[in-house]
């Protein structure tokens, strides 16, 4: 008997530990509940965003920031970055559990923005805009706002960056002089051919640059499309197409001239047959592997790819007339939460983050004397203090575009001095499509996306690859297509963008 | 060793007791029943939080969930998230190569861990024994980032081992990464070197749990290795070898991402044999962001497994119920 | 069937019989070392390429002697050698813990569910094998876990969870009922409750199977990111796969940011190094802990 119920009072015991465990229901503290009721009310606001690790010297530059927020607007504001690797799925599960947010990044490659408003997960930012945001409001024309409406209403706040996509050829400075040839004379992808013949006989390797991400000379804008939604592919407009008919890219002669340039050039061994991972890719390039890339060559690009991998570059864009869609517009944005207690105040902050220099900076570059002292003030040209590097220093996001207005930064390098003029020059002087500021509701057509990119990906890849020959691969791939509901993808997108334009003429 | 369902107290009178003692079958098996609910129950509620709670979330494969809304709040939209995984004759594919990849890992795994089990149970005075018990382990601390890595320095066109091997033979350089057909025995290859290590170490616990008088008796009747293996050793793991593949039948639906997904670096021209499932769901599912199609996937996976087992285990019940999972 | 005074008199027979040499076994040896082998060269090849540099990776492939010899990728991970310790001590308890206690409600669990006269054996074995199969997806845990538990930022989130697995409980079940009831019985006919049975006896001749179920548990506490990924904002309280992971994210987010200012981070031998640190204690805790873990299991075998 004594050893029963000792072992009764043991299971007690077990069980009373794990319901421990367990239990507090509803104990959560909630977030975002105002702190120090002592003294001044300052309003608490949380931007959450994305980041590699957290900092050493975060709270020193919050402090510094807040030390400025706290007395122009009366905010506290508190920095969470998340981890790269967590950001995505941790967002989208706080959202989709309705925990509280105030400012978060958002866009549409990562905690994607038009899901999130699909969702409901934002709130509404026209009225807060031009009410608490006036310098934010006026720092971009109309057209541009247009492209973050989504049924017209404005959900996230677009950082001023490069917009359009300027494609064209970044080659390797030595070898360009070892064979003599000058970028001046390109003017297509072709023209590089003569250069990259003599390269690949002269060096010995696959000169052009491509990985599993990026593995084709396929570039709508390039082309003068607007593919409408990355995320669906296949469709676009021509850009100033005024009639606004919705196309299969893949069936159109631009894209068949890329896929088949793309062919020639594997088959005459410019272009990698066997597709690396980006990082090998990359290791690959810094080896001396390959000589040229092409991708989006916006001003001082070539100074950023020499960082990236260790060669001096001539870069040239080859978009002619360069076009501004609805995702270049749009690609990095600050958004508010539907969930937020402190909306007005978020939009307080987000105006500051875009207009006021000094706060950004201190955000995208921390602070003056400790993370970084002027090489030359006039142009706005940093350095680092005596002693520090980018590996030791305690706060180097790394991230300007997604702070807010890029523009706004201080140049890492004399190189880039005059980048971001000439990047505005770009954005403003851009084609902007007949579709800028249409984005497309996937939710009618979701299962048929779904399905349609399992095709793409087995068929259109080998084809953008240069492994299959349009002939060849193209019939297989539309028939597929169309048995997956190209056709009616089409129709849905054309439907909803006559819509569109019947509510917004232009 | 039988399990015998000899319970004693079971056949002694059974005076003046109350309906629920007498439907425990007596005092002394109400205290039983009793004393192994309590032990029973710390498992039962941590499953009953961690598990079974969160499965109210199985409404979400037929809700169309907004974030706004919330769980209840959503709108139910039937098998609509359903329709993506049979709209194209892809369907078909992925759900051959999940149950016949899965199938032939079932087959080879078990009979490749227990083969290696009996070989170490053979040698397991040796002092070497333990060296390949570690040996074998190692590669389940090996993600399959990394083994992709290994595998396409293995097979690579240009400075692949395999191909430069069948080049010195005369032979001609195979494309690895640009022929199917070749695929699904280079993933069983894969799944084997990973597996094989945590499989042989269930079974060489079970086959080192035997009573060694088994043995003894065997060997004084003049049987040979072999044949005590036939007799002795296989009989008596049958339990654990029935569960093990039970367990995996349950799983059978649902394919090891990361082999299918890293090891044939996503390519398309391998699809015809390594898209499975969930690599489909993945590549389907994750630029769109679809909690609700995702949730369908996961739901049609599980069911599928669910009647399978059911299936198999009515089966094992049929042969020797004391064998089956429940 | 034997009784429990013929099992403890019978001489060890493993211990004492010394086979004589023959062919078989040699055959055994041979067999067993080749798959031994193909199980080491990958690891030699992860630790050879974190010592190697990109540039001769790029060029040579991999070679299972480190080519350009350097450690900076070693350097790089172990930049704050603080912070990947304090993650090496939060795994270590994490795992410490959650198997030890897994191992507890585990086996608690799958007693009951191996005596067949236990009346709810059926609709329990149910009930556990369950939820091997359906998971009501990552939303609703994640509601209960920060909402209701309140266990966001709480090391318990990186146990609790795992602590009772389906497939760990159902294979204790199956070796619990393997073992001799005659055992069970005698006990219980000198009076022993259920609990004393289950603590002086049936764990006692468990060993292989708890150390096996232990070892996984052991993993799979040891190799687990995703839970921290879902619930761990505060960096100290990373365990070290998360840690890892974060750093490699960071890394390949760094190396496809243009941005990007100072040295690029060579990803292949920073990967390779990450494995070796993840593994290398682990496999070193393995390796020293091996000779208690191997006469656990015989000691365990000869009595049962």
């Amino acid at each position: 008997m004594v050893h029963r119920s000792r072992s009764i009072l043991l299971s007690l015991v077990l069980i009373l530990a794990v319901v421990a465990g367990c239990a507090a229901p509803g104990a959560a503290p909630a977030p975002g509940a105002p702190g120090g009721q002592g003294g001044t009310a300052l309003i608490p606001v949380t931007y959450t965003y994305a980041g590699g690790g957290v900092p050493r010297d975060l709270q020193m530059v919050q402090d510094a920031i807040n030390a400025i927020l706290n007395e122009s607007i009366g905010v506290n504001l508190t920095l969470e970055p998340i981890d790269w690797g967590a950001f995505n799925e941790r967002m989208q599960l706080r959202l989709a559990a309705g925990e509280p947010c105030d400012i978060i990044f958002t866009a549409p490659w990562i905690n994607s923005y038009t899901n999130n408003v699909a969702n409901g997960a934002l709130l509404p930012l026209d009225d807060l805009l031009k009410e608490h945001a006036p310098g934010l409001w006026a720092s971009m024309p109309p057209t541009t706002w247009d492209a973050a409406r989504i049924n017209g209403v404005i959900y996230g706040v677009i950082n001023q960056q490069i917009f359009p996509k300027p494609w064209g050829v970044h080659a390797r400075k030595d070898l360009l002089e070892k064979y003599n040839f000058s970028l001046d004379n390109v003017k297509r992808w072709e023209d590089m051919e003569p250069w990259l013949e003599a390269v690949k006989n002269g060096e010995g390797i696959t000169p052009v640059y491509a990985d599993q991400g990026s593995y084709s000379l396929w570039r709508p804008q390039y082309y003068g499309y607007d593919p409408l939604d990355d995320g669906i592919r296949f469709v676009g407009i021509k850009a100033d197409d005024e009639t606004l008919t919705v196309v299969n890219l893949y069936e159109t002669p631009e894209y068949i001239e890329a896929v088949n340039l793309t062919k020639r050039w594997v088959d005459l061994g410019y272009f990698p047959r066997e597709l690396l991972p980006r990082d090998e890719a990359r290791a690959a390039f810094r080896a001396g592997l390959f000589a040229m890339g092409y991708h989006v060559e916006k001003p001082g690009n070539d100074v950023e790819m020499q960082t990236a991998v260790g060669w001096e570059f001539v870069s040239k864009n080859l978009t002619d007339p360069l076009i501004l869609d609805t995702a270049g517009a749009t690609a990095t944005m600050n958004a508010i939460c539907a969930t937020s207690r402190n909306p007005v105040a978020a939009m307080k902050v987000l105006e500051v983050l875009n207009t006021d220099p000094v706060v950004y900076n201190l955000l995208a570059r921390g602070i003056e004397g400790v993370h970084w002292v002027w090489e030359d003030k006039a142009n706005r040209v940093i350095t680092y203090p005596e002693g520090v590097t980018s590996a030791t220093s305690g706060y180097e996001p790394n991230t300007d575009w997604m702070f807010g207005n890029q523009f706004n930064a201080y140049y890492r390098s004399a190189a880039q001095v005059g980048a971001w003029e000439a990047t505005k020059i770009m954005n403003d002087t851009a084609y902007p499509s007949q579709a800028l500021g249409f984005v497309v509701d996937r939710k009618p057509i979701e299962t048929e996306i779904a399905q349609l990119i399992a095709v793409m990906d087995e068929l259109e890849r080998p084809i953008a690859q240069g492994y299959i020959a349009y002939e060849v691969g193209a019939p297989e791939l539309l028939a597929r297509m169309n048995a997956a509901g190209a056709q009616k993808v089409i129709e849905e997108v054309q439907r909803q963008l006559l819509a569109w334009r019947e509510a917004n003429p232009r | 060793m039988t399990t015998g369902t000899m319970t004693p107290g079971a056949a002694k009178p059974q005076p003046h007791h109350g309906p629920l003692t007498r439907l425990f079958g007596g005092r002394r098996n109400l205290q039983t029943t009793l004393s192994l609910t309590l032990m029973a129950l710390p498992g039962i509620i941590a499953l009953l939080v961690f598990a079974y709670l969160p499965m109210v979330g199985l409404v979400i494969a037929f809700k169309n969930y907004r974030f706004a809304d919330g769980l209840w709040g959503s709108a139910w939209v039937g098998f609509d998230n359903f329709r993506f995984l049979f709209g194209t004759d892809v369907a078909w594919r992925i759900t051959r190569n999940t149950l016949l990849m899965n199938s032939i890992f079932i087959i080879t795994g078990t009979v490749a861990s227990l083969v290696i089990a009996l070989l170490m149970n053979e040698v397991y005075t040796s002092w070497v024994s333990k060296y390949y018990q570690t040996l074998l382990f190692f590669p389940y601390f090996v993600s399959w980032v990394i083994v992709s890595y290994f595998v396409f320095g293995f097979l690579n066109a240009e400075t692949g081992i395999v191909n430069q091997v069948i080049t010195a033979f005369g032979g001609d350089p195979i494309s690895w990464y640009r022929e199917a057909r070749y695929w699904p025995l280079i993933l069983t290859f894969s799944h084997l070197w990973n597996s094989v290590g945590f499989g042989s170490i269930i079974y060489l616990a079970g086959i080192l749990a035997i009573d060694p008088a088994y043995y003894e008796a065997a060997k004084i009747d003049g049987a040979s290795k072999l044949q005590q293996v036939r007799y002795i050793t296989l009989p008596l793991i049958l339990p654990l070898i029935i569960i093990l593949v039970l367990l995996s039948i349950g799983r059978i639906f649902n394919a090891d991402f990361g082999l299918f997904y890293f090891v044939p670096r996503d390519n398309p021209q391998l699809y015809p044999t390594t898209d499975v499932i969930d690599t489909f769901v993945y590549r389907s599912l994750v630029r769109l962001g679809n909690i609700s199609m995702a949730a369908a996937a996961g739901f049609y996976q599980s069911v599928v497994g669910f009647v399978l087992v059911l299936l198999a285990n009515w089966f094992v019940r049929r042969i020797n119920r004391d064998y089956a999972l429940f | 069937m034997t009784t429990t005074a013929e099992l403890q008199t019978r001489p060890t027979v493993r211990a004492t019989v010394r086979r004589p040499f023959n062919w078989g076994q040699l055959v055994v040896h041979l067999i067993l070392s080749l798959v031994g082998i193909a199980c080491l060269l990958p690891m030699l090849l992860i630790v050879s390429i974190s010592l190697s540099s990109e540039r001769e990776i790029a060029l040579n492939g991999y070679r299972l002697w480190p080519q350009g010899f350097t450690l900076f990728a070693y350097e790089y991970i172990l930049q704050q050698p603080g912070q990947i310790l304090r993650a090496y001590g939060v795994t270590a308890f994490v795992t410490a813990v959650g198997t030890l206690s897994g191992l507890l409600v585990c086996s608690l669990l799958a007693y009951p569910l191996s005596r067949q006269d236990y009346i709810f054996r059926r609709p329990l074995s149910f009930y556990v094998f369950f939820t091997l199969l359906f998971n009501g997806g990552m939303v609703p845990f994640y509601i209960l876990m920060t909402r209701y538990l309140g266990l966001k930022d709480n090391i318990l989130a990186l146990i609790l969870p795992y602590m009772v697995t389906a497939w760990y409980v159902l294979i204790l079940r199956t070796s619990f009922a393997q073992l001799p009831i005659d055992l069970l019985d005698a006990a219980r006919i000198d009076g022993a409750g259920e609990w004393r049975i289950f603590f002086q006896i049936v764990l006692p001749l468990s060993k292989p199977v708890l150390a096996t179920i232990g070892l996984f548990f052991v993993l799979r506490y040891w190799n687990d990111w995703f839970l921290a990924l879902l619930f761990m904002n505060r960096a100290d309280l990373y365990p070290l796969q998360y840690l890892l992971y974060v750093l490699m994210t960071n890394i390949n987010v760094l190396a496809s940011n243009p941005q990007t200012v100072g040295i690029p981070i060579p990803v292949q031998s920073t990967r390779m190094a990450m494995a070796v640190l993840a593994f290398g204690p682990a496999l070193f805790t393995f390796l020293l802990l091996q000779k208690h873990f191997v006469r656990g299991i015989t000691i365990g075998g000869l009595k049962g």
